[in-house]
């Protein structure tokens, strides 16, 4: 329990740090995708934008648990569990969110494959750390 | 005796003529007008266009060519403000403006004007201006070139730097509050009223 709680912890900063990373790479990146986020639909001004930034924390916790359950099958080098657990994570739990969201709500493309790379980026990462810390 | 008739004459001739010099008219602004809205953010500047503007005005006209100002009123459609960045912008536009409840920007002259010279080339005038945007009027100073000729169109051009924190609207923030736009903002105008009686 402990070392699921200190390895989400510290995967939670790490993934907390590639968000902000996130959010600028955005703007230096897609000038015209981050101008899309001015619409209503997204209320930056709303007091629930701290949540966000919580959510890092959310997501690591979840994933610490679910390493400490899965990591008995898989097999392989540093890399390898943690790309594989990545991956699981996003096909199985981004992919079809992302999906229900292009098919419900007036986001764009471009927006939501963003945010699919963001939470396989998340999930490797989270993985590699997890990898170290909870092998 | 005919002496004091003919002075009489005269100077109720004088009177009539000095009466019926100055002639009020009714101006109705004319469709060809350019309103711009310039502003900046982090990211890069934005240029808005307003698509609906109406507006009309009271000109006196006076005896030695020169006109003066009664009333300018000039009310702009915050939905028809139609941004270069799209339709994510022109919302985040209608609702910064709170255009639910306050769907037009007016602009109203505060203070009479007298004798503007009607002049080809344009006369800087300064003129004292309620500004109203969001519900909320301020009284603005604003430098306007006034061109026009005797009785006929007057057009008027200018340029005001406003901020939005002064008519109580927030700047709007983007991307978790990464994206943000400056709080200045340049209303640039052309607009030219023609007499409608």
């Amino acid at each position: 329990m402990k070392k699921i709680a200190s390895a989400g912890i510290v995967a939670g900063i790490t993934l907390l740090i590639l968000s902000v990373i996130g959010l600028y790479a955005t703007i230096w990146l897609f000038p015209s995708l981050a101008t899309q986020y001015f619409d209503p639909a997204f209320d930056a001004q709303s007091s629930r934008v701290m949540i966000y930034f919580l959510h890092p924390f959310v997501i690591s916790m979840a994933l610490s648990w679910f390493w400490n359950r899965t990591k008995g099958v898989l097999t392989g080098s540093f890399l390898t569990r943690g790309i594989e657990f990545g991956l699981i994570y996003a096909l199985v739990a981004i992919f079809p969110m992302i999906w229900l969201i292009y098919s419900a709500m007036n986001v764009s493309l471009p927006m939501v494959a963003t945010w699919f790379v963001l939470g396989l980026l998340q999930g490797v990462i989270a993985g590699l750390i997890f990898e170290k810390m909870n092998p | 005796m005919k002496q004091i008739k003919y002075l009489l004459l005269a100077a109720t001739a004088i009177t009539w003529i000095s009466a019926n010099a100055d002639t009020q008219n009714k101006y109705t602004l004319s469709k060809s007008y350019t309103v711009t809205i310039n502003g900046t953010s982090n990211l890069h500047d934005w240029d808005e266009t307003v698509g609906s503007v109406s507006g009309d005005g009271i000109v006196t006209w006076n005896g030695d060519g020169s006109f003066d100002l009664e009333a300018v009123n000039i009310k702009m459609e915050v939905r028809s403000i139609k941004s270069n960045e799209g339709s994510a912008m022109n919302n985040n536009t209608y609702k910064a403006l709170k255009a639910d409840n306050n769907p037009e920007i007016i602009f109203a002259l505060g203070t009479q004007l007298k004798s503007i010279p009607a002049s080809a080339t344009g006369h800087s005038i300064s003129a004292k201006v309620n500004l109203t945007i969001a519900g909320v009027t301020k009284a603005v100073d604003m430098t306007v070139t006034a061109t026009g000729q005797a009785h006929g169109n007057i057009s008027f051009e200018g340029t005001k730097t406003i901020k939005m924190t002064d008519f109580g609207i927030t700047p709007p923030v983007a991307l978790f509050g990464t994206l943000k736009t400056g709080d200045e903002i340049t209303k640039h105008f052309k607009t030219v009223f023609v007499a409608s009686n």
